[in-house]
C-alpha cells in the first residue's frame, strides 16, 4: 500500500519546472541580450516567453489528452513504434549533450569562484554522484525536493536582490525601442535557450496527479519564469548599464559582487550566492538526468529506472570534459541548441499533435460512417 | 549487484577525496590578506628590461605574533618590478612564507605615470575586473607621484594603513572634495565612453589627503581637477551630500552645509546652437553667523538673499568647470552623452559619431536653486 | 521423535496448547507444577471450601506479582471462613458450590473463567491468580495484579516549564489510564496485542475511532502482528520493527514520556502505541516537524512559541553545520569573513600545528566523549562536568596552542544548539551527520557542504512514515497550506481550526464555528 505510487502533485510539478528552467539560462542571459539588442532585452524575453508558453501549452495539452501514458507510449500511440524508438533515442542524446555541457559550465563557474585549484573533474564528478542519488530515489522525491527548495531559494534571493537595489540607476534601462524589429526577432533564440527545460513536460507527463490541470499549471510556470527573467535582466541592466554588461561574462554573479551592506557580517556575498546557485543547478541537472534514465527504462521495457542511473555517469562525464575551454563550450552549446532544441521542443510536439488530430479526425469519421 | 558496485565506488571515491583532495586547502594563518596595492612605473634602469613594466607594491598588516601580542612592525609593504600583477604575486610569494590573498583587497592606488600611459592603465583595470576574487567595491585612486609613497606611509590615527585608506575612501557622506567612487563604478563609466573621474591622492610625509580628481579621457589621464572643480562635477552628476562652502555677505561669511539635492539635465536645440541646461536644486542648513546678529536669521527675505548668493557662487563655479572640461580636456564626464542616449535617442543617433567635436561647442547653462531649511539652535 | 527431529526439528514448545484442565484437582495441580518446575516463586495454596459438603480447591499465584492482601482478604477469607459461617443446607452438589462461589462468595472486582491450561499459565505469570476447584473442568481466574511499581512522577527527558508533570510509568494499565483521563470520549479505543514469543508483552494501540485514518490503522495492526521476536524489552524494539526505513539516521516514529502529548496526538488522528514495561509511548505517523515541537508550545502564548520554534530550527541548522562552516570558510573561502576579523583570526592562529579540519575533528570528538560521560555520572556531578569540562578544556587547549580560539566558540555553540532540539533521537542523528559535513567541508569547502546538504535533503524527502511524507507539511504545502500554521510559527489557537494531515479528511474541523470570532481584544 505504501509503495511509491509515482504521482506528483501539480504544485510539485510547477516547482520542478521552474527550477529546471531557471537553472539553464540565468547566468548569461543578460549579457547575450545586451550584446544583441542593448536595452530592449525585455522585449526579446517577452517574445521568447510567449513562444515557449505556446509550446508548453501544446505539450501539456498532449499530456491532458493522453493521461497516464509515458513518453514511449505517447509516441507509439501517435507516430508508430519505429519512429517512437528513433525519437526517444534522439531525445536521450539531446538530453545527454545538453546536460553535460551545462554541467561543464557549472563546473567552470564553481572552480572560478569557490575552488580555484580543485580539478574540474572532481567538481563535476561529485555533482553527478549527488544527482545519481536523487535519480535513484525517483520522481516523487524530486517533486518534494523541488517544492521544498523553491520557497527557500526565493526567500534567500529576495534580500540579495534588495541589497543590490541601492546600486541601481533605473535610467540605465532607457532608451527603449531603439532596436530594429529584425534584430529583435533574430535575438529570440537567445532567450529561447534560457527557457529550455520545458521539453521535459512530455516525459514527466505520466506523473501528473491531475493531468487535466497540466495546461494551466504549465502556463503558470512559464509566466513565473518569464517574470523572473524580466526582473533579473532589469536589475542587471539597471546596475551596470548596457556597456558594462556586454563586457561581463556572467553578469548575474558580478551583480552580487557589488553588494555592500555596512554591518553585514559576510564580506563577499557572492560566496553565499554560490551555495544557493549550486542547488539551483542541481535542480536543473537532476531532472534531465532522471528523464534520461526513465526513457532508457521505457525503451528497454524495464520497470525500474534505477539501474540506468549509474552507467550514464561516465558518458556524461566524458562529454562534459570534451570541450577544451569555456569558449568552446559556449560555442558547442550555441550550435547544439540551435538545431537540437528546435527539433525537440518544436517539431516533436507538433508531430504528436498532428498525429493526435489526425487520429481524432479518423475516429470521428469512423463514428459517423 | 549494482548496489554493491555502486557503494564500493562511492566509498572509494569518498575515501580518496577526503584523504587527498585538499587542493584548495590553505589554512587561514598561511594566508596574507593584501589590503592595498599600488601600481607605478619602474625607474629608468629597471625599465631597461622590457619585461619590467610595473613596479607593484602590496601592503598588508603583519600577521605574525600570536594571540594578544602585537608585532613590532604593524604594516608591511613589499614591492617588486615585473610584467604584471600575477607574476608579481608569484615573485612576492618567494619572498614571504605565506600565500598572498587578494580577496580582501580594499584600495588600489595608481601612480600618475601609469595613469598617463594608456596601455598600462587599461591593463591594470582589466586585471582587476577579470579577477573573480577581487570585489568590485575596491576603492581606486590616482596618486600625485608614485603610488608607493602613499602606501608606505604610517598613518597616526590607525595602525593598519590598508584599513585607513579604505575608510578614507568610504567617507562619501563626510566629504565631497573628491569624487569617491569604487572600481565598479569607474569601470562602468570607462566602458561607456572611455572617460572617468578618479579621486586624487596627495601623500605627504605624515598624512594622506584625498582631494580633487584625475580626468581620464580615452583610457588615459589627461589632467587634474581641483577639489572645487571635482565637487562641481559630482554635484552635476547628482551626488549632492554634505557640501560645505562659505557665502560672503557684506563683511560676513556665512558657511552653509548642503545636505541634499537633485540635478537634472535638459537639452534644447535651436537652429544655431545646441544647449544643455543643468538644473540643480540644493537644500541645506546655515551653520554659522555671528553672535547677536543684527539681521534676523529667521527672516525669509534674509535667507533668500543668502540663498541667491549661494546659488550664484555654485553657478559660476560650475560654468567655469564645464568650460574647462570642454576646452582644456574635451572630455564628457558630466554624463551628457548618456543623457542624450537615454532621453533623446534620435538626436543621439545623429550626433554620436561627432560627439568629440560637438561637445566643446555645446552651450551650457547652469541654473541653481538653493533652499536653506534649518539654521541651528539660536537666532 | 527421531534423531533427525531432535537435531533439526523446530524447537518444541511444551505442548500445553489447547490442553483442557482435568476434572481432578490433583491432576491439574500436577500439570501446573510440571510446567512451573523449578519456579520457586509460584505458590500453590490448597484448601477446602465448605463445611458440610467439602470441596477441595487450590489457589495458584506468583509471589511478587499478585496482591497477597487481596487474595487473603477477599478470596481465601471468603472461601474458607465465610462459607463455613453461612447456613448451607442448599449446598448439595459440586455444581451448586461452584455457582455459589462464582456469584456470591468471591468479592473481587474482576473474575473470569477459562478453559485451557496455557491460558492459565499466562494468567499466573501476569499476576492473576488461578482458582482450581475439584471436579470442575474450568479454571477460575481472579484478578489480583499488584506489584511494586514506580509511582507517577516527573518526566525525565521532556521537561516543560508549564504543563502537566505526570509521565508514563512501566505499568501498562496506569499508562492507558493516564491517557483515558484526558480524553473522556467513548470513541477512544484501546486494542491490545501480545507481542514477543517469550515475553508476551502487552502492547496496546490507542486511537480515536472516527478521526484516525483507517489506512494507518490497518497498517499499524498489520505490522505489529508481523513482529516475530523472542522478547520485547522496551518500546524501542517495537519502534525498530515497525518503522518504514530502519537504515536511516532519522526516526520515523516519535516517542514520548508525556501523556498530554499522547492525548493531543490521538486527537490529531494519530495512533499511540503503549508497551508494557516501558515508560515511553510511541506515536505514529510522525513527520520531522512534529519532532521539532515541544508540548510547551501549545500552552504558552503564540508569539513566544513561534519565536522559540524558529529558534529551534536555526539551532538545528547550526548544530548540523557549525564546525563545517568554520572549516570551509576559514580554509577555503576567507574572502567571506570581514577583513578585520580575518586578520585577527590569522594572527591568533599562528603556531597552531593542525590543519583546521583536524582541529575541528579533535574538538568534536572530545565534546562527544564529554557528553557521553556526562550521561552516566550521577546528577549533580554530571551537569558540572559538562559545563566545567567544556570551558576548562577548551581554554586549556587554546593556551596549549592546539586549537584556535574561534573554534572553541564554534564547537561550544554547536554543542549547545544540539541540546535545544526537543527530540533526543533527532539530535543524535544530527550529531553523527555533523561529521559527514566536516569531512565534506574539509575536502571541497562550501561546495562540499552544499552537496552534502543536498544529499541530506534528498534523503529526507524520500522518507515516509506510514504513508505520510516525512517532511510534511513543507513538501505538500500548497495542497495542505493550513498545516503550515503549525510549523515554523505556532498560530493562535483560534486560527487552528483544522486538524493536520494525519487526520481523516472528513473530520478535519475541530472547532465549532457557532461562536462569533472576536479575537479576544478585551471588553468593549
Amino acid at each position: 500500500m505504501y509503495q511509491n505510487n509515482e504521482k506528483v502533485s501539480t504544485s510539485q510539478m510547477v516547482s520542478i519546472f521552474i527550477l529546471t528552467i531557471v537553472g539553464t539560462g540565468i547566468l548569461t542571459l543578460p549579457r547575450s541580450l545586451a550584446e544583441a539588442v542593448g536595452t530592449d532585452g525585455w522585449i526579446v524575453i517577452l517574445l521568447g516567453g510567449v513562444i515557449t508558453t505556446a509550446l508548453v501549452y501544446l505539450m501539456s495539452y498532449i499530456v491532458k489528452k493522453l493521461p497516464g501514458m509515458n513518453f514511449m507510449e505517447i509516441l507509439t500511440e501517435t507516430v508508430t513504434k519505429p519512429v517512437a524508438y528513433v525519437l526517444a533515442g534522439v531525445f536521450i542524446l539531446y538530453s545527454l549533450v545538453l546536460n553535460s555541457l551545462l554541467l561543464r559550465i557549472f563546473g567552470e563557474v564553481i572552480k572560478m569562484f569557490l575552488l580555484l585549484r580543485t580539478p574540474i573533474e572532481v567538481i563535476m564528478f561529485s555533482m553527478l554522484l549527488t544527482c545519481i542519488y536523487l535519480v535513484r530515489r525517483g520522481i516523487e522525491t524530486l517533486g518534494r525536493l523541488a517544492e521544498l527548495l523553491l520557497p527557500i531559494i526565493i526567500l534567500l534571493n529576495i534580500p540579495l536582490f534588495l541589497l543590490t537595489i541601492q546600486g541601481t540607476n533605473l535610467s540605465n534601462l532607457l532608451p527603449l525601442f531603439q532596436t530594429p524589429v529584425l534584430d529583435l526577432i533574430k535575438a529570440v533564440p537567445i532567450s529561447f535557450f534560457s527557457f529550455l527545460g520545458f521539453e521535459l513536460i512530455l516525459i514527466f507527463g505520466v506523473f501528473y496527479n491531475k493531468p487535466e490541470l497540466a495546461p494551466k499549471s504549465g502556463v503558470y510556470t512559464m509566466i513565473m519564469v518569464t517574470l523572473f527573467y524580466l526582473f533579473l535582466n532589469s536589475m542587471v541592466l539597471a546596475s551596470f548599464g548596457t556597456y558594462q554588461t556586454r563586457h561581463l561574462i556572467w553578469p548575474t554573479l558580478s551583480l552580487f559582487k557589488t553588494i555592500e551592506f555596512p554591518g553585514l557580517f559576510i564580506e563577499n556575498v557572492e560566496s553565499v550566492v554560490m551555495v544557493v546557485w549550486v542547488s539551483i543547478v542541481f535542480m536543473s541537472i537532476a531532472p534531465f538526468y532522471l528523464s534520461k534514465a526513465l526513457l532508457l527504462a521505457q525503451i528497454s521495457g524495464l520497470r525500474n529506472h534505477n539501474m540506468f542511473a549509474l552507467p550514464l555517469l561516465p558518458i556524461m562525464y566524458f562529454i562534459s570534459l570534451y570541450p577544451d575551454s569555456m569558449a568552446a563550450t559556449y560555442e558547442y552549446l550555441d550550435i547544439f541548441t540551435k538545431y537540437a532544441s528546435t527539433f525537440i521542443a518544436i517539431v516533436v510536439p507538433i508531430l504528436i499533435l498532428m498525429a493526435l488530430l489526425i487520429r481524432k479526425g479518423f475516429g470521428k469519421e469512423g463514428k459517423n460512417a | 549487484m549494482h548496489k554493491k558496485l555502486l557503494s564500493k565506488l562511492i566509498i572509494i571515491f569518498i575515501c580518496s577525496s577526503i584523504l587527498t583532495s585538499c587542493w584548495d586547502q590553505v589554512e587561514i594563518d598561511d594566508r596574507l590578506f593584501i589590503t592595498n596595492m599600488g601600481f607605478d612605473k619602474p625607474t629608468e634602469e629597471e625599465a631597461q628590461d622590457p619585461l619590467n613594466r610595473y613596479k607593484i607594491t602590496v601592503g598588508f598588516r603583519n600577521q605574525s605574533g600570536g594571540m594578544g601580542t602585537d608585532p613590532e612592525v604593524g604594516n608591511v609593504t613589499l614591492s617588486t618590478v615585473t610584467t604584471d600583477m600575477y607574476t608579481a604575486e608569484r615573485l612576492l610569494a618567494t619572498r614571504t612564507n605565506k600565500s598572498l590573498f587578494f580577496g580582501h583587497l580594499k584600495v588600489m592606488l595608481i601612480g600618475e605615470e601609469v595613469a598617463r600611459d594608456e596601455l598600462l592603465f587599461r591593463e591594470v583595470l582589466d586585471a582587476v575586473e577579470r579577477n573573480p576574487i577581487m570585489s568590485r567595491k575596491v576603492s581606486i585612486g590616482i596618486v600625485e607621484g608614485p603610488a608607493s609613497d602613499a602606501l608606505e606611509l604610517e598613518p597616526k590615527l590607525e595602525g593598519n594603513v590598508g584599513m585607513f585608506l579604505a575608510d578614507i575612501f568610504r567617507r562619501k557622506d563626510r566629504t565631497q572634495k573628491a569624487p569617491l567612487i569604487d572600481l565598479g563604478e569607474a569601470l562602468i563609466t570607462l566602458h561607456e565612453n572611455g572617460s572617468a573621474l578618479i579621486p586624487r591622492i596627495i601623500p605627504s610625509s605624515e598624512e594622506i589627503k584625498v582631494a580633487g580628481a584625475a580626468v581620464i579621457k580615452d583610457y588615459k589621464m589627461v589632467g587634474w581637477l581641483s577639489a572645487t572643480e571635482s565637487n562641481d562635477i559630482t554635484i552635476a552628476n547628482g551626488q549632492i551630500q554634505f557640501i560645505t562652502f562659505a557665502v560672503p555677505h557684506m563683511d560676513q561669511v556665512v558657511p552653509l552645509t548642503i545636505t541634499d539635492g537633485e540635478s537634472s539635465y535638459e537639452y534644447v536645440e535651436t537652429e544655431n546652437e545646441r544647449k544643455m541646461i543643468i538644473n540643480i536644486e540644493m537644500e541645506g542648513d546655515v551653520e554659522m553667523f555671528y553672535l547677536n546678529a543684527k539681521e534676523d536669521i529667521l527672516d525669509p527675505t534674509f535667507l533668500t538673499v543668502i540663498q541667491d548668493h549661494a546659488s550664484k557662487i555654485i553657478k559660476e563655479s560650475m560654468e567655469g568647470t564645464v568650460k574647462k572640461l570642454q576646452s582644456e580636456f574635451n572630455v564628457d564626464v558630466l554624463g551628457f552623452d548618456r543623457y542624450l542616449e537615454k532621453y533623446k535617442p534620435r538626436v543621439w543617433r545623429e550626433i554620436k559619431g561627432d560627439w568629440n567635436e560637438i561637445f566643446p561647442t555645446l552651450t551650457v547653462e547652469v541654473n541653481v536653486e538653493t533652499k536653506l531649511r534649518r539654521v541651528g539652535l539660536s537666532k | 521423535m527421531g534423531l533427525f527431529d531432535k537435531l533439526f526439528g523446530k524447537k518444541d514448545k511444551k505442548g500445553y496448547d489447547g490442553l483442557k484442565p482435568f476434572k481432578s484437582l490433583d491432576k491439574n495441580i500436577e500439570l501446573l507444577k510440571d510446567a512451573f518446575k523449578d519456579c520457586t516463586d509460584i505458590v500453590y495454596r490448597e484448601f477446602s471450601i465448605g463445611e458440610q459438603h467439602e470441596v477441595k480447591a487450590a489457589l495458584v499465584y506468583t509471589d511478587g506479582l499478585a496482591d497477597k492482601m487481596l487474595l487473603s482478604k477477599f478470596v481465601l477469607n471468603n472461601l474458607m471462613i465465610s462459607t463455613r459461617l453461612t447456613d448451607n443446607e442448599t449446598i448439595d452438589s459440586t455444581q451448586q458450590v461452584i455457582n455459589q462461589i462464582k456469584n456470591k462468595v468471591i468479592a473481587v472486582t474482576e473474575m473470569k473463567e477459562i478453559e485451557t491450561i496455557d491460558e492459565a499459565i499466562m494468567n499466573i505469570l501476569s499476576g492473576e491468580s488461578v482458582l482450581l476447584i475439584d471436579q470442575y473442568d474450568k479454571i477460575i481466574i481472579v484478578s489480583s495484579k499488584g506489584w511494586a511499581a514506580r509511582g507517577v512522577s516527573d518526566p525525565v527527558t521532556e521537561v516543560v516549564v508549564r504543563g502537566s508533570r505526570d509521565a508514563f510509568t512501566e505499568t501498562f494499565r496506569i499508562n492507558t489510564a493516564l491517557i483515558r483521563r484526558r480524553i473522556r470520549d467513548a470513541r477512544l479505543k484501546i486494542k491490545t496485542y501480545q507481542v514477543g514469543e517469550r515475553s508476551k508483552t502487552d502492547v496496546a494501540i490507542m486511537y480515536m475511532e472516527d478521526i484516525v485514518d483507517p489506512k494507518v490503522l490497518i497498517e499499524v495492526d498489520k505490522r505489529i502482528k508481523e513482529i516475530d521476536f523472542d522478547a520485547i524489552i522496551d518500546s524501542g524494539y517495537i519502534e525498530q520493527f515497525i518503522e518504514d526505513n530502519w537504515i536511516t539516521l532519522f526516526p520515523q516514529i516519535q516517542n514520548t514520556e508525556r501523556p498530554d502529548v499522547s492525548a493531543a496526538a490521538i486527537l490529531e488522528g494519530r495512533v499511540v502505541i503503549i508497551v508494557d514495561n516501558s515508560p515511553f509511548a510511541l506515536i505514529v505517523p510522525t513527520t520531522f516537524n512534529m519532532m521539532m515541537q515541544s508540548a510547551e508550545d501549545y500552552y504558552e502564548r503564540w508569539p513566544i512559541a513561534s519565536a522559540t520554534r524558529i529558534l529551534r530550527y536555526i539551532a538545528a541548522f547550526i548544530s548540523l553545520t557549525g564546525p563545517s562552516l568554520y572549516v570551509s570558510i576559514s580554509v577555503f573561502h576567507p574572502q567571506m569573513i570581514p577583513t578585520k576579523l580575518a586578520i585577527t583570526l590569522s594572527t591568533n592562529r599562528q603556531g597552531v600545528p593542525f590543519p583546521a579540519i583536524v582541529e575541528a575533528l579533535i574538538m568534536e570528538v572530545a565534546i562527544e566523549i564529554l557528553r557521553e560521560a556526562g550521561v552516566r555520572l550521577p546528577k549533580p556531578i554530571g551537569a558540572t562536568i559538562g559545563i566545567v569540562g567544556g570551558l576548562v578544556i577548551g581554554q586549556a587547549a587554546v593556551e596549549a596552542g592546539i586549537v584556535a580560539p574561534l573554534l572553541v566558540i564554534v564547537v561550544a555553540i554547536t554543542a549547545i544548539s544540539s541540546f535545544s532540539i526537543p527530540s533526543y533521537n533527532v539530535a543524535i542523528g544530527f550529531r553523527l551527520l555533523r561529521f559527514a559535513f566536516i569531512f565534506a567541508a574539509g575536502s571541497l569547502g562550501l561546495y562540499g557542504v552544499a552537496l552534502v546538504s543536498l544529499l541530506l535533503l534528498v534523503h529526507l524527502c524520500s522518507l515516509k512514515s506510514f504513508g505520510i511524507p516525512y517532511l510534511s507539511p513543507f513538501v505538500t504545502f500548497i495542497d495542505t497550506f493550513s498545516d503550515l500554521k503549525d510549523t515554523l510559527v505556532r498560530s493562535p489557537l483560534i486560527a487552528m481550526s483544522n486538524r493536520g494531515i494525519t487526520a481523516r479528511l472528513s473530520q478535519k474541523n475541530r472547532m465549532d464555528d457557532k461562536k462569533q470570532e472576536n479575537f479576544g481584544k478585551g471588553e468593549e
